[in-house]
């Protein structure tokens, strides 16, 4: 055994402790925990039991693991938070949604905006405040570098935000946002962004949920009107939004998608222990459960890989479209693996069950547009990675 | 095993593949193969079925692979055996007394020595001399080249002779090489159908230039890389549910392959002079040895539904 195989063995072993740790714990806890195992009846009791398993999370230390001390972590790797959180939802526990914003966020703040980290990242990794990522815009989807939200900056170094955001996930009720806004023109594209981290309880901001085809309202519009936003909530350079939004873009693939593969995952093993012990019998059934395994597990041996890049600080680059592509295949493949198998219930069931996992499928159809369309990540893979002709070239 | 080990190895591998030696096991032997997989385990059986799925090359040395990984045979008898290997829906089995069998062979049968045989997947495994059954036909069919031959016979078990056991990892060992050979034969039709639509020109731009064939080539290229991460985790836990896994997968991945680089590279694609259609039938011959992705994924479904839950997956 050479040296660094000592190493990753000797880490591998802390992990496997902590990872243990944690089972027992949650055990130990299944009393104080087990009212967060019922589906949550709307955003408001949704927020609320996030912010409490979290803060359960944070005493225990679990979720300080793989941060830096400066902002509140016990320093270390990564990779070992990651595994919690799906031995987390394999027990049934729903991933707090506050962790999904902080994961995609955090490790762009704290390397962009250290002071700004320190200050707010301990009280997030508490559960006390939820955090949003504002990027699209009405004009600004797929296009994000078409962004018109303004930030100017006055004499005194400060910025008054003027503009909309839109699709913005906990929108309606997170207490911060990370914002993408323009300090340039609007010919300046991607030259001219700038990433703030702006309050949302302050005057001139206006907030509308928008509620989706399945009913809930997670997400929401953001309406800026002159918000005052001081030199110290920059992260990053001004004028460098582009450069952070595209390192905080490798957590959108890496750590967001292996959550969301946890979450995926404990769909999956739910629908196996709601399916009737003959189901297994019905081949249309074992064909839909087996594809959605087989997607799963493609997702879940990719983003770990990608995990271990990303804490090993190398640049994945548009490689992460591959995974973002396997998100999205087996989110979809896993709820209509669920909609086939559990087919009555899930279309005329009024159990808060059955209303979670029509809530479920729906989001898992948003999975192949939010964070860059589908579309767009095979357009990626086919100019960056296979070097295809380019759309443009050649007419049309 | 280091980059450049590895690159020297392949460009070996390679030159011997496409020298297409009539006895592949001889060849590799020169080579020094055998060190080379005491060396490097895993990662040299991985870079050889990657390398032959490349070349669009049939070879025995799947045989090799099982009968290694069972550790039941001496040397001498290893070569000197034949394992008959399940195809789509051809098994063997064993009911009321008889050893059923139903599957191919790889390669010429003209060595006089034993099938080898797992009846019911691998409830036991049977040694049978070849020249007290029925001779073996061989099989033109949908890939010619892969020169298989099917073996079938039914015989009293008690004229069978009972082999090793841990023929489950014999079986876990050949689908991890399968899928391997699977994505060597999924990137190398990528390649081709690559090249094809950039070259192509219609309506004055390259095929290559419009978004279907644009987006249906990068599809192919995600589930090729997602099976190629599936294999890693498959030799690196070792255990027989996850080399399913990879080899279902593959098959899935080089299925979607094969669909689109055929509609992307038009009726050239659909010739005999065009390299892509050898490789089409290539795939089908290796997605059928040990159960077609469709068969083995129903499978994976049942067992799962069976146990009700999800498999732990192996540490990041």
């Amino acid at each position: 055994m050479n040296r660094s195989d000592q190493d990753t063995y000797e880490a591998d072993l802390e992990s496997d402790r902590i990872l243990d740790a944690f089972e027992d714990a949650l055990t130990m806890s299944s009393d104080q925990l087990k009212h967060l195992l019922r589906p949550s009846v709307d955003a408001d009791e949704q927020k609320a039991f996030s912010a409490e398993l979290l803060a359960w999370l944070y005493e225990g230390g679990w979720v300080r693991w793989g941060w830096p001390e400066e902002v509140g972590g016990f320093g270390g790797s990564a990779t070992v938070r990651a595994q919690l959180y799906e031995r987390l939802a394999l027990r049934g526990y729903v991933i707090p949604d506050h962790l999904y914003v902080l994961e995609v966020c955090g490790p762009a703040v704290a390397r962009h905006a250290p002071d700004l980290a320190a200050e707010a990242m301990p009280s997030a990794l508490r559960g006390e405040q939820l955090w949003c990522q504002g990027f699209s815009e009405p004009e600004a989807g797929s296009d994000l570098a078409a962004l018109r939200t303004k930030a100017v900056q006055g004499a005194d170094g400060n910025f008054v935000v003027s503009g909309q955001k839109i699709w913005t996930s906990y929108g309606s009720r997170a207490d911060k946002i990370v914002l993408l806004v323009r300090t340039g023109t609007a010919e300046s594209r991607h030259r001219g962004l700038t990433m703030m981290f702006v309050d949302l309880d302050g005057p001139g901001i206006e907030r509308r949920p928008i509620a989706m085809a399945g009913g809930r309202e997670e997400i929401a519009e953001i309406f800026f009107d002159d918000v005052p936003v001081a030199r110290d909530r920059v992260i990053g350079e001004v004028d460098g939004g582009w450069a952070v939004a595209m390192d905080l873009l490798q957590y959108e693939r890496g750590n967001y998608a292996w959550m969301r593969m946890a979450a995926t995952a404990s769909h999956l093993q739910e629908l196996l222990q709601s399916a009737d012990a003959d189901t297994g019998d019905d081949p249309l059934a074992a064909v839909a459960v087996g594809r959605a395994y087989l997607s799963l597990a493609a997702l879940r041996a990719r983003t770990s890989s990608t995990l271990r890049r990303l804490s090993a600080d190398e640049v994945v680059g548009p490689q992460t479209s591959v995974d973002k592509l396997l998100l999205s295949a087996a989110e979809q493949d896993v709820l209509d693996a669920s909609l086939a198998v559990l087919d009555t219930d899930i279309l005329i069931g009024d159990d808060p069950h059955d209303a979670r996992w029509r809530d479920e499928w729906w989001y898992s159809r948003a999975s192949s547009v939010y964070g860059g369309a589908r579309e767009i990540q095979h357009s990626i893979i086919a100019d960056r990675i296979l070097s295809l002709p380019k759309e443009s070239s050649g007419g049309r | 095993m280091d980059a450049d080990t590895r690159a020297m190895l392949a460009g070996s591998v390679r030159a011997l593949l496409q020298s297409q030696p009539a006895d592949l096991a001889a060849g590799l032997a020169e080579l020094g193969w055998d060190e080379v997989v005491a060396d490097y385990g895993a990662t040299a059986i991985e870079l050889l079925f990657t390398e032959q799925g490349k070349a669009g090359v049939a070879s025995a040395a799947l045989d090799g692979v099982l009968i290694a990984a069972s550790g039941g045979l001496n040397p001498s008898a290893a070569r000197q055996s034949l394992v008959v290997h399940p195809f789509g829906s051809l098994a063997s089995s064993v009911g009321s007394g008889r050893l059923c069998v139903d599957g191919v062979v790889l390669g010429e049968p003209t060595v006089a020595g034993s099938y080898v045989v797992a009846a019911d997947n691998c409830a036991a495994v049977y040694a049978v001399p070849t020249t007290s059954v029925a001779p073996a036909e061989p099989i033109a069919g949908f890939d010619p080249s892969s020169s298989l031959s099917r073996v079938r016979f039914d015989i009293a078990i008690d004229d069978a002779r009972e082999h090793e056991r841990g023929w489950e990892f014999a079986i876990a060992a050949a689908r991890r090489a399968l899928a391997c050979e699977l994505i060597g034969n999924g990137r190398a039709m990528l390649d081709i159908a690559v090249e094809h639509v950039g070259q192509r020109h219609q309506f004055g731009r390259p095929i290559g230039a419009n978004q279907t064939p644009r987006h249906r080539l990068a599809d192919a290229y995600v589930q090729l890389s997602a099976a190629r991460e599936l294999v890693q985790i498959a030799y690196v836990s070792d255990r027989p549910w996850d080399a399913t896994v990879a080899k279902t997968y593959a098959g899935y991945a080089v299925d979607t392959t094969s669909r689109a680089c055929l509609q992307v590279c038009g009726a050239m694609g659909l010739t005999s002079e065009h390299p892509l259609g050898g490789y089409v039938k290539r795939f089908r011959t290796l997605d059928a040895l040990y159960g077609s992705w469709q068969q083995t994924m129903r499978a994976v479904g049942e067992q799962l539904l069976l146990a009700r839950v999800i498999p732990r997956g192996v540490g990041v």
